[in-house]
């Protein structure tokens, strides 16, 4: 796998929570946040998805709720306690991951971000 | 709630949802939240095409949502699951692998590699011309004596096979039918020179044979069609014996009317005669052979003591030394236990019943040919007690409740080769017991527990030989018996020579020897000289019995000492361990704590009387 596709790989999770940590969004919101909000980086095959989102329901970080008032039955996920406690301390590490690359003179982490929208996803 | 979706988005989140071989209730959850996508995705304006393109290949997407569900499952659900699989996995490997086997063993057909009554015949003595056997002699014989096979009954006939003595009411009748038979009798004695039987045991039936024999035993064949090509040494027939009995049942009822007559001669040459139809009868080795040629010599013995107890001075002292050699002639061989012919039939039943690997190990077969073969052998063990087949079926069924398929049946019993080194071992042992001496036998028994022990250890193991093994040891005793009466009737004549020739009655045994024995005469049951006396009651010989204890020989007190050969006395095994399951229990008991007694003239044949009679009479027919 790609350098690339590693960092994808492992910034998933932390997006999807952070999206989260926002408020609680179904299955195909966070596709389209995700998409929208990173320009299409983070935009990962959509059946990746639901396969993370299992993931993190199976840590606990996730819960998830059907709500079938509206026109559309829909599955709302939303963070833990335990969610958010990993949404930060995997914040920090990423800051930390990121000032170190700066500091090293490697890059700058927006010349490492292929656009700016990036940056407030994992901020 | 799926009404109105667009059936090829419905079938590709069915097929996905399928191909994650997910649990029922987890496919459903699934479904539910893809119905939930792709509701979504078409509401934000997707065609269902794009919509699918941009979900991905539903193999890959299978792989990683079944991933993920299953990391939403409890640990203990994991393993469970985990041990499901891999049971599940053992399972098919073990069902693949026995009916692999079974397949095995249906494609498997019994070998007859050896030709086992080919084998038995060839140990049959050998004889280039038919003046050289006796068989032909004695068929003659009993054809010219009204044996033949289709010969009509008559009341001298079944008078002769009672066996009655001068006095009994059937007497006459026997007396006179052997006086119109003479010419026949005479036959009879023509064959005691010969050694060689030459009956042909498993040979087509020819004319002249089937004459007194008549045509071979529809009966077998009938329940079993193909027996004799399965089974053929348990199927071969020996009629010859019966026959041969009957000759010497003919020729002990003429040494006793020889008595009667006072004709010394006449009597030795009939009781030589039967003393010959006794080796005959043995020709072969067959268990039952050697059974008929004891049978023959207990009552050689049983007439000729009786006719030296009615008539002391019959014989003359030459006469007297011919009886003696007469019984001193059997030879050793005949009175020890050969198992050759018994481990032949033992080989067919491995034949039958085995698969063949070409080393002479191999597996239990269990098919329909190898279900017949045991339950018609067990019905036919003992047929007399009205063992059906279907008796047999549920006896086998009872016996094999592991055994309901070919491989079970082929793992829980043991393979060809350890059967036949057990049952060798126990051919082994019958044949060193029939070599003990009478009190040994509680040696056997104790041998007998051994293998009881081994067989209860594993008894589904071993259920073939408990099954199918005769009970060998118990007729063991007859060899020491058979010893023991030829010795009586020796001891008995050189005692009467040394009476004819010192005037007196020998007080100890070791004065007969050298001139009258070779040996001092030993009592079977203590291994000491055998007793001797002359007193107010008369001389006498006589063996201590089975308790050891000497009663003096009292001869109103004894049986004839009918022992073994007649089911009676202690100290036999009382169970053993190879028994098939119609086998009785053993009745060996202590019937008789009495002597033995050889010899004592009481100038009748009472004591020689059928014992349904007591014995409290002493009545002289003279």
């Amino acid at each position: 796998m790609s350098i690339e596709g590693e960092f994808i790989r492992g910034a998933g999770p932390i997006a999807v929570l952070k999206l989260l940590d926002r408020g609680e969004m179904y299955g195909y919101e966070i596709i389209e946040a995700l998409e929208r909000r990173t320009d299409g980086v983070l935009a990962m095959g959509q059946s990746t998805l639901y396969p993370m989102l299992y993931n993190l329901e199976a840590k606990s970080l996730i819960t998830a709720r059907w709500d079938e008032s509206g026109a559309r039955p829909r599955k709302y996920y939303r963070l833990t306690s335990g969610g958010r406690k990993r949404l930060a301390e995997d914040s920090r590490t990423w800051r930390k991951l990121a000032a170190a690359m700066e500091a090293l003179g490697v890059t700058r982490i927006g010349a490492l971000l292929p656009h700016s929208n990036w940056k407030g996803a994992i901020a | 709630m799926t009404d109105g979706f667009p059936a090829d988005l419905r079938a590709f989140i069915e097929r996905t949802v399928r191909l994650t071989r997910l649990r029922k209730r987890e496919q459903r959850d699934l479904e539910l939240e893809l119905f939930s996508h792709f509701r979504e995705a078409l509401a934000s304006g997707r065609t269902p095409d794009a919509a699918m393109a941009a979900f991905g290949d539903p193999k890959l997407a299978a792989a990683s949502l079944r991933a993920g569900a299953i990391a939403k499952r409890t640990m203990l659900d994991r393993v469970i699951g985990k041990a499901a699989l891999v049971t599940s996995v053992a399972a098919l490997l073990a069902f693949v692998a026995y009916a692999s086997f079974a397949a095995y063993l249906l494609s498997q057909e019994p070998v007859r590699r050896t030709d086992t009554v080919a084998v038995f015949q060839s140990t049959l003595p050998k004889s280039s011309s038919p003046e050289e056997c006796a068989w032909p002699i004695y068929r003659s014989a009993l054809l010219q004596l009204e044996f033949a096979f289709n010969a009509p009954s008559s009341e001298a006939r079944e008078a002769l096979n009672a066996m009655p003595w001068p006095g009994d009411e059937q007497w006459p009748k026997v007396a006179e039918w052997l006086q119109n038979h003479d010419e026949g009798i005479r036959m009879l004695h023509t064959a005691r020179a010969i050694p060689k039987l030459g009956f042909p045991v498993g040979a087509p039936r020819d004319a002249l044979n089937a004459q007194l024999l008549g045509e071979p035993s529809a009966d077998f064949s009938s329940a079993t069609e193909d027996y004799s090509k399965v089974l053929p040494m348990l199927a071969l027939e020996l009629p010859h014996l019966a026959q041969m009995r009957a000759a010497a049942r003919i020729l002990c009822c003429d040494a006793i009317r020889a008595v009667d007559h006072d004709d010394g001669a006449r009597f030795v040459t009939d009781m030589q005669t039967v003393l010959a139809i006794s080796k005959h009868a043995q020709e072969g080795r067959l268990l039952i052979c050697d059974l008929v040629g004891f049978g023959i010599r207990s009552m050689a013995r049983t007439y000729t003591t009786a006719a030296l107890e009615w008539k002391p001075e019959l014989l003359n002292t030459s006469q007297l030394a011919e009886l003696q050699t007469a019984f001193e002639s059997v030879p050793d061989e005949l009175q020890k236990f050969v198992a050759t012919s018994e481990r032949l039939m033992w080989e067919d039943i491995l034949q039958a019943l085995f698969t063949d690997s070409g080393n002479g190990d191999g597996v239990f077969l269990m098919n329909k040919d190898s279900e017949r073969v045991l339950i018609n052998m067990l019905a036919m063990m003992e047929p007399k007690q009205g063992v059906s087949a279907e008796r047999g079926t549920a006896q086998v069924l009872a016996a094999l409740p592991r055994a309901l398929s070919a491989p079970m049946a082929a793992w829980s019993f043991a393979d060809r080769k350890s059967t036949n080194a057990f049952v060798d071992r126990l051919f082994v042992a019958a044949e060193n017991a029939s070599q003990l001496p009478l009190p040994d036998y509680l040696k056997v028994r104790t041998m007998d527990r051994a293998f009881e022990s081994e067989v209860q250890d594993a008894p589904l193991r071993w259920t073939l030989p408990r099954l199918l093994m005769p009970s060998l040891s118990r007729a063991m005793a007859g060899y020491a018996v058979d010893r023991a009466q030829c010795d009586s009737v020796a001891v008995t004549c050189a005692a009467l020579r040394f009476l004819r020739d010192t005037g007196r009655w020998p007080a100890t045994a070791d004065e007969l020897v050298p001139s009258y024995l070779p040996s001092i005469p030993i009592d079977p049951w203590t291994g000491s000289a055998i007793l001797l006396v002359s007193d107010a009651k008369g001389n006498r010989v006589w063996s201590v019995g089975c308790d050891g204890r000497d009663n003096r020989g009292d001869p109103l007190a004894s049986d004839g000492f009918e022992w073994a050969i007649g089911g009676a006395s202690a100290p036999l095994p009382t169970t053993f361990p190879v028994r098939n399951p119609y086998y009785e229990q053993a009745s060996y008991q202590p019937t008789n704590d009495i002597d033995w007694v050889w010899y004592a003239p009481l100038g009748s044949v009472e004591r020689w009387r059928t014992t349904q009679a007591p014995r409290t009479q002493v009545r002289s027919t003279q």
